[in-house]
Formats: structure tokens, C-alpha cells, sequence
């Protein structure tokens, strides 16, 4: 009987012990699917301390959770067998935020490559690993002599994500969970990389959870968006239904508040945000609404009682007592 | 060819201009080590044998420096001692640093159980206060031969070795690359080995230096008050006879100072050459 | 490019030696600040304009050096000034706001003290008077009276970025420097860190120049607009004509490779790598990568010209000798 969905995170929490007694829940009831089907584009989307990454780190089971259980092809990842579990790695991969973290500076980029292969067992023969290694190189649109034999420090950080492409493409994974690709990356650079992305969406029908705080680039990525505001999702659903309409006053500030590369369009009125807290982290012991400190609109039922999520649209849901009935 | 010569010249120039503390320290220990392990089999080893030659001789082209109050030639005695004393520091710095840096990777790759258990037994070495503990000991050890005081020396290095390999171990740990290499299948032994054990390396070279120099000065002060092996030379050993002989009252100069010399700069080159290769590996400090 | 000008630099080239050659990092830079003027440097990782900040402040160290150029600060050349000058100057009549800047505070210092401190280094008021002072200035950027006893690593990132504006702007500066003083803050402090910044430099009547690489932000806050690309500077205009009209190749590819959100535009990336500042290609430096580069273009490289009145272009299909 095969699972009715390729990975599943239900009710994902982790918390963490703060320093100096008390704790911090860093994902508070994460929740997502992605279906076998055809590919999807989930975007994770929320600031430091929203707990997007490590959603990212649980879901490629690097990070094992406080509850919640994270599903590969409908079984629990820490009840697989070695077999099972090595499927799932085979198959969830990632690309993370720093090119300059993710190269062991020890050894040659190279290395980044082969590793997998063997370990995947990805080429037959010797000489398959060479023909694999190019072609992948060829994908993602780097030259080979640009990039092998190099160490990490001679290259850019725009060349070593595509490289991180090119190791993802030769694993050839279901699913890439991608956390901030492009932050740490030029401007100029970032349109290929995320093209090159998506047409591995296309090509391999590989899915992503893209792990982002840039709400314009999660909008021209992805198909579905989940906001998180300090480890709780906040709003969710189809990005375009969400985006024309947002109705969390989170979302709604955030998305006023980016800045558009155009003069004409400039903020016009301050924001009125209530200043954060002067203690960086407080305990989490919040009985009522996560954003209750800083929201615009907040009732009194907001500081009591938690918000549950309700369904406003096809695919839209908000977890805000302005639309609870 | 040319390329290769021209490519050596280059690096050799851009060493100097910008890492004086590497070729300092080498320029300091490579004739050292020159002198003792190269020096015997140059050099002709000739008096070293009690009254040999005439006592307390000052240094002349014959005796290159001099004679002692029991006859023995002293270039001779100096070339050996150099020797002895180098191969006391690689062998406790080579024992001390390999214990400690697997007691440090294991206790900081493994955690929970394994790394309390080592840790607690770390800091109990840590707290024993080496000197009087190494002085009782080679009191009660009636003979103690070189190989045992090298032993006995590495002891006492590897809880601190094994300290920092932990901290490096522990912060390594969580770097991006180590988890990419977990993505790609590599198990945990794979990591601790292939991912980060290159890593410290030259972290582990420092303090292999540092045991090094710590061992042969625990050696130099066991001698002096008396207490180590006498059945070889080594330069605590030629410092002790030479206070013992009275040396500097009878102003005999070229028997205290060469030891004492040979000793400086040997410690001195290793933090050199220490700082030297430090900032070599760490790219951020170069330039 | 008028005698009034607050700031004038002068053909400024920063060079540094490095073990491979050396690195031309600022290659003959030109352009002029007025009176209260939002001036802007954007350009991509490596194209100098940090070495520039630097170069306008003084504050070159080797292996870094100034080749050759003027800064003309109020009529005199910052970089030939002694070091009492300079200290004079710098936080009342020039001040900066470094990159990381966060961690420019000293974190054994409560906060208060350190914008006491800064201020009676430079004009003569009473510590309580400068401690009043230093209330209204947290109060102008948004922070509590407490903050004033607290160390540096109590507070977040932002807050520690609005110390920062603070300080700069505390003794009244007639420009003020900022590089990269967003980057590494969160969308929503990003935004009140800017309206602060703003709020502050207009209250002064201070000019600034702003670096940053992102095209956004100094849509956000420019008055005009630089653009930087491997050393030189490629394009300078009035920030509405630049996003309208950009006639620099390079420009023009910056501003469509940003998404704006709910614009259904395919983004476009600039193919190839910024130029290796030690031998860069010849001509012009952007040739490589331009698509519209012709043979001239590989090489001679175009003098900045003003092709209308106050927009410089540096590209050959704007005429030039």
C-alpha cells in the first residue's frame, strides 16, 4: 500500500532548553504536505526566530523532533529500518544558506560531488562517475575547469551554490529542502540560480521546501506559503491566494514593509510597530496569541487564548482571532 | 622545470615577506635538530668517556667548547645531550598529543555517557598538580630510564590536549559542511575522521608543540634538583653537572651556556615555528 | 560638479598589494555630494565601494593604499589632513556607520555612557547635559530611556543598529557615511532602522551616503544614485530617471533582477562572474557580460560623461571619445 503523500510533517515541535533555566519553543505545531503526484513548492517564509530552519533541519531528519513526526513515503523517518532510511536520505537532499559554511575548506569542491555518488551508489563503474559528474556540472550551468580541482576558497559564493546544485541534480532527490539559497548571493546571480531551480522542477519533478525570509522571491519560487512568526504558522495556503489577500496583521506588515526597487512606489506613512521587547527571547509561556506584544489589532481574547486556524479561501488559512467566528 | 624553481623561489619570498614567525622558528630549530640528530654522525663523537682529555679546558679549535671538570669534550657531550633531550619531547609530545587528541575527538563527537565519563577523568588529571606529583615519583622510582620519564611525561600532557580537541570537536560539530556530509551518507566515524579531524589538525600540530617544549622542561627541572635518569645526556643532565661541578664560580662559561642556549632557542623556535604555521591555516589572520 | 558641493572626490584610486598583485579596488572614482543631498553607491559583492567608504574617511590602512585622487571635504582634501584634523572632523562634520556595525559598540560599556562619552570627546557640555542629550537621541530613534543602562549584548540586532544611527547623528554631522547598515536585519526592523535613519538625517539637514547592494533600499531613500561595478563607477542620476530610464547596461540588469512581489515578471540574472580585480578585462570592465557589447567596447574602456544635465553614463553607446 503506497502512502498517500511523499513526506508529511505533522505537528512538528521542538523545543529547546534556554540558557539559564526555562526553555524556547523554537517550532511550535508545524504542519505541511507534499504530495507524489506532481512537484510543489512549499515555501517556508518568516523572519530570524520564526523557526523556519529548523523546520528545515527536522524535515531532513538532522534535527530530531521535541513531537511531531516527520513521514517519508507514509513511515515515521526514526521507525525506518536502515534500508527505508537510507531511501529517505537518498531522496530528501539539501542546499543551504552559506556557501562559505557548506565546503569542508580541507579538501577540494570536488569531493562535495563524489562523496554522494559513492555513497548512493550512483555510478556503476569508475568511469561512470566522471560522465555523471559532467553532466551535472553541465545542468547547472558551470564549466568544469572552472570548478574541479579548485578549492573552496577560490571560488565565489554564486559558483559554489550552483555547485550545490549540480550535487543535488547528480543525487537527483524527490525532494530539496532549500534554506535561504540565495541570501548570501549576488543579485545577478540569484535569477539563474532560481531558474535553474525551477527547471529542475519541471525537468525531474523535484519538489522544495524553500526556506526563506524574502517574501518577493518565495513569490515568483513557489506554489504554496506557509508564514511562521516565532515557530508558529501563522497564515498558510495557495501563494497567490495569500498574497493578493493577506489577512494576517503580521503578513500585512511584513509585505508593507519590504522595500520595492522603485522610487515611485516609496513607504508612505510610518509603521506603527510596536517596539520589540528589551529582553531578546523571553520564555515561552505566552497563554494567548503569539503576536499579541506587537500586533495593531489586538483584542483582549488575543492575549488569553490561542488562535486555531480557519479555513478562508480555496486554499487559505489564518490562525487570528479577527476570523475566528 | 623552470616553472617548478620559480614557483618554490616565489613561495620561499612571499614566506618571508609575510610569515616571518615560520621562518624564524625554522631558521632556529632546523640546526638545532641539524646538531642532534645529523651532528653525531658528522661530527667526530670523540672523550665522551670520563678523563679523556684535561679538565676544565676553555674552548679551542680542538675542543670546540672546551672541557669539563671530568674531562669529557663538551661538543661531544652537547651534540648527545641535544639528541637525548629532542627525542624525550617527540616521544612524550607524540604519546600525550595522540591519547589526548582521541580522547578529545571521541569525547567531543560521541557526548552524553562517553563524553561525561572522559571529561570527568580529564579534569581529575587536570587538577592534580603535576610538579610535586612527577618530583614524588621519580623520588620513589629508584631508576628511572628515558623511555619510563617519556612516559610519565606524556601523562601528564594528554588531559589538556584532550581538553581543547573536545572544544574544537564540540564546535565543529555543527558546521554547515558536517551536516552536508551527514546528507551524503557518511556515517559517524566517516565524520569524526574525514570531516573533522582535518579540520584540527593544525590545531593539534600547536599543541603537539607545546607538549613537546612542556615535556623536556619537566625533564630540565627533574634533572637540576637531581632527580632524573643519569644513564644518558641530556642537556637538564649537562646543567646539572655543571652546577654540580661548580661551573659558573670557576667561571667556566662555555659549559652552563650552551645547554641553557640549545634549550632557549628550542623552545623558542617551536613557538615560532607554532605561531608561524597557525597563521598558515588560518586564513584569517593572514595578509 | 559646482565648488558648493559638500563632497567632492577626484579621480580617487585605492589600490592594495596582495601575494598575486595588485588589486585595483577603487580605479579612478569621481562624483560630487551636495547640501543635504541622499547620495547612493550601489554595486555587488566586490566592487569596492566599502574600499571607497573607507578611502572618503580616511581610514586606509596597508596593504591597502590611495594611488592617487582628492577628497574634498568643505573645501579641504581629507586625505591629506593630519590625524588631529581628522579626528576633529570625523563625528562632527563626517561621520560613519561601518558594515557589522552592531559590533562596533563596546560590549564592556553601558549604552548611555558610550553616546556620553562620544559627544564630550567633541563639544563642550556637562556630563549631565550630555546624558539628557543622549535620552532624546535614543528617544528620536525609537528606544526606551533604559536602554541607556544596558550593555550592547542585551539588546537585538536592530536596536543595536538604531545605537548606532544615534551616535552618528548625535552630534550633528554635515554627512554621514552608511555601509550596509541593513544588511542582516529583519524585514520589519529593516523598514523602522530606515525611517530612523531618515527621520534623523532630515532633522540635521545632514547629507548621506548610502552604500548597499540593495537596488531596493536605495529606491527606498535616494536622492541620486551611483552605480558601482569592478572599481568604477558606471552610472550616476537622479534616483526617478535611473529606475525609469537606466542607461547603463549593467543597471538596467541590476533592477530586473529583483523580484517585486505581486509582479509576475520573469527575473533575469546577469550571466558570468564580476571581473578579477587584478587583471580585469580590457576596455570596459562590464564587456564580458554585457549583451550589447560591440568591439569597441572590448577595448577601450568609456570615460564617465554627462549625457543630460546631472546623469553620467560610462558606456560607449552614449557617444564619448
Amino acid at each position: 500500500m503506497t502512502a498517500e503523500f511523499l513526506l508529511e510533517a505533522d505537528h512538528l515541535t521542538k523545543v529547546f532548553k534556554a540558557r539559564g533555566g526555562g526553555y524556547f519553543k523554537a517550532v511550535d505545531d508545524i504542519s505541511f504536505r507534499i504530495p507524489r503526484e506532481k512537484p510543489l513548492v512549499i515555501s517556508l517564509v518568516g523572519e530570524s526566530g520564526s523557526g523556519k530552519t529548523t523546520t528545515g533541519l527536522m524535515v531532513l531528519g538532522l534535527l530530531k523532533p521535541t513531537s511531531g513526526t516527520v513521514k517519508y513515503e507514509g513511515k515515521d523517518i526514526y521507525k525506518m529500518s536502515k534500508k527505508e532510511f537510507w531511501e529517505f536520505r537518498k531522496n530528501v537532499q539539501a542546499i543551504f544558506q552559506d556557501p562559505f559554511e557548506v565546503y569542508n575548506p580541507f579538501y577540494k569542491v570536488d569531493r562535495v560531488l563524489e562523496v554522494p555518488i559513492r555513497k548512493f551508489k550512483i555510478a556503476s563503474s569508475k568511469s561512470e562517475v566522471r560522465s555523471i559528474i559532467m553532466r551535472a556540472l553541465e545542468e547547472a550551468e558551470l564549466a568544469p575547469e572552472e570548478v574541479l580541482g579548485k578549492y573552496p576558497h577560490q571560488l565565489s559564493g554564486g559558483q559554489k551554490q550552483r555547485l550545490m546544485i549540480a550535487r543535488a541534480l547528480l543525487i537527483r532527490p524527490k525532494i530539496i529542502v532549500a534554506d535561504e539559497p540565495v541570501s548570501m548571493v549576488d543579485a545577478s546571480m540569484r535569477a539563474d540560480l532560481l531558474n535553474v531551480m525551477l527547471r529542475l522542477k519541471r525537468e525531474y519533478g523535484i519538489s522544495y521546501l524553500f526556506i526563506t525570509h524574502d517574501l518577493s522571491i518565495a513569490d515568483y519560487f513557489s506554489d504554496e506559503i506557509i508564514v511562521m512568526y516565532r515557530g508558529v504558522n501563522v497564515e498558510s495556503g495557495n501563494i497567490h491566494e495569500v498574497l493578493s489577500n493577506p489577512l494576517h496583521p503580521y503578513l500585512k506588515i511584513l509585505i508593507e514593509s519590504i522595500p520595492i526597487p522603485d522610487p515611485r512606489r516609496r513607504w508612505k506613512k510610518r509603521i506603527e510597530l510596536k517596539i520589540e521587547s528589551l529582553t531578546k527571547r523571553e520564555t515561552s509561556s505566552l497563554r494567548g496569541c503569539i503576536f499579541y506584544d506587537r500586533c495593531p489589532s489586538a483584542m483582549t481574547i488575543c492575549s488569553t487564548k490561542r488562535p486555531e486556524p480557519v479555513k478562508v479561501g480555496k486554499n487559505h488559512i489564518v490562525s487570528c482571532h479577527i476570523y475566528s467566528q | 622545470m623552470r616553472i617548478a624553481i620559480q614557483k618554490y623561489t616565489s613561495a620561499i619570498s612571499f614566506l618571508f615577506s609575510e610569515n616571518l614567525n615560520l621562518v624564524a622558528g625554522l631558521c632556529i630549530l632546523i640546526p638545532i635538530f641539524f646538531l642532534g640528530f645529523i651532528g653525531p654522525y658528522v661530527f667526530p663523537l670523540k672523550g665522551i668517556e670520563f678523563a679523556s682529555y684535561p679538565r676544565d679546558l676553555p674552548p679551542s679549535p680542538k675542543h670546540l667548547l672546551g672541557t669539563d671538570t671530568t674531562g669529557r669534550d663538551l661538543f661531544t657531550v652537547l651534540l648527545l645531550s641535544i639528541r637525548q633531550s629532542l627525542l624525550i619531547g617527540l616521544i612524550a609530545g607524540t604519546i600525550g598529543t595522540t591519547i589526548g587528541t582521541a580522547l578529545g575527538l571521541i569525547a567531543g563527537c560521541k557526548g552524553g555517557i562517553v563524553d561525561s565519563i572522559i571529561r570527568s577523568v580529564t579534569d581529575v588529571f587536570l587538577i592534580i598538580p603535576t610538579w610535586p606529583l612527577l618530583v614524588i615519583l621519580s623520588a620513589y622510582l629508584e631508576r628511572l630510564t628515558i623511555p619510563a620519564l617519556a612516559t610519565l611525561l606524556a601523562v601528564f600532557s594528554w588531559p589538556g590536549i584532550a581538553r581543547g580537541v573536545r572544544s574544537q570537536a564540540l564546535s565543529l560539530r555543527e558546521r554547515a559542511f558536517v551536516k552536508l556530509a551527514k546528507l551524503s551518507g557518511e556515517n559517524s566515524l566517516e565524520i569524526v575522521f574525514k570531516e573533522i579531524f582535518p579540520n584540527i589538525l593544525p590545531y593539534v600540530g600547536t599543541l603537539f608543540g607545546l607538549s613537546m617544549t612542556g615535556a623536556m622542561l619537566a625533564e630540565v627541572g627533574l634533572e637540576i634538583i637531581g632527580l632524573g635518569p643519569s644513564e644518558a645526556n641530556t642537556l637538564g643532565l649537562m646543567i646539572y653537572w655543571a652546577i654540580y661541578y661548580n661551573a659558573l664560580v670557576k667561571r667556566m662559561w662555555w659549559w652552563i651556556f650552551p645547554p641553557v642556549i640549545c634549550l632557549v632557542a628550542i623552545f623558542v623556535g617551536i613557538q615560532l615555528l607554532n605561531a608561524g604555521l597557525d597563521r598558515l591555516y588560518n586564513p584569517r589572520l593572514r595578509r | 560638479m559646482n565648488a558648493e558641493e559638500l563632497l567632492e572626490v577626484k579621480d580617487l584610486k585605492v589600490y592594495y598589494k596582495s601575494s598575486r598583485g595588485k588589486v585595483k579596488a577603487v580605479d579612478g572614482v569621481s562624483f560630487s555630494v551636495g547640501k543635504n543631498e541622499v547620495f547612493g553607491i550601489v554595486g555587488e559583492s566586490g566592487c569596492g565601494k566599502s574600499t571607497l567608504a573607507n578611502a572618503i574617511l580616511n581610514l586606509i590602512r596597508p596593504p591597502c593604499y590611495v594611488e592617487s585622487g582628492k577628497v574634498i571635504f568643505c573645501g579641504k582634501n581629507i586625505l591629506k589632513l593630519k590625524e588631529e584634523d581628522l579626528r576633529r572632523i570625523r563625528c562632527k562634520e563626517l561621520s560613519y556607520i561601518p558594515q557589522a556595525s552592531m559590533n562596533s559598540l563596546n560590549p564592556v560599556m553601558k549604552i548611555g555612557d558610550q553616546i556620553i562619552d562620544a559627544m564630550m570627546a567633541h563639544i563642550d557640555i556637562s556630563k549631565d547635559e550630555a546624558r539628557e542629550r543622549a535620552e532624546k537621541l535614543l528617544e528620536s530613534v525609537g528606544l526606551p530611556a533604559e536602554t541607556m543602562n544596558m550593555y550592547p549584548h542585551e539588546l537585538s540586532g536592530g536596536m543595536k543598529q538604531r545605537v548606532i544611527i544615534a551616535i552618528a547623528t548625535s552630534l550633528e554631522p554635515k554627512l554621514i557615511i552608511a555601509d550596509e547598515f541593513t544588511t542582516a536585519l529583519d524585514v520589519l526592523i529593516q523598514r523602522k532602522v530606515i525611517e530612523f535613519l531618515e527621520e534623523r538625517r532630515a532633522a540635521i539637514k545632514a547629507s548621506a551616503i548610502i552604500i548597499t547592494h540593495d537596488i531596493a533600499v536605495q529606491a527606498e531613500l535616494v536622492h541620486k544614485l551611483a552605480v558601482m561595478y569592478a572599481g568604477r563607477i558606471v552610472e550616476i542620476s537622479d534616483v526617478y530617471k535611473i529606475f525609469d530610464d537606466p542607461l547603463h547596461p549593467y543597471t538596467e540588469g541590476l533592477i530586473s533582477a529583483t523580484p517585486i512581489l505581486g509582479e509576475k515578471r520573469t527575473i533575469k540574472g546577469i550571466p558570468g562572474t564580476p571581473p578579477d580585480l587584478i587583471n580585469p578585462p580590457p576596455g570596459c570592465r562590464f564587456h564580458p557580460r554585457c549583451p550589447l557589447a560591440e568591439e569597441k567596447c572590448k577595448y577601450e574602456s568609456p570615460p564617465l560623461i554627462e549625457v543630460e544635465k546631472e546623469r553620467y553614463v560610462a558606456c560607449w553607446r552614449y557617444g564619448g571619445k
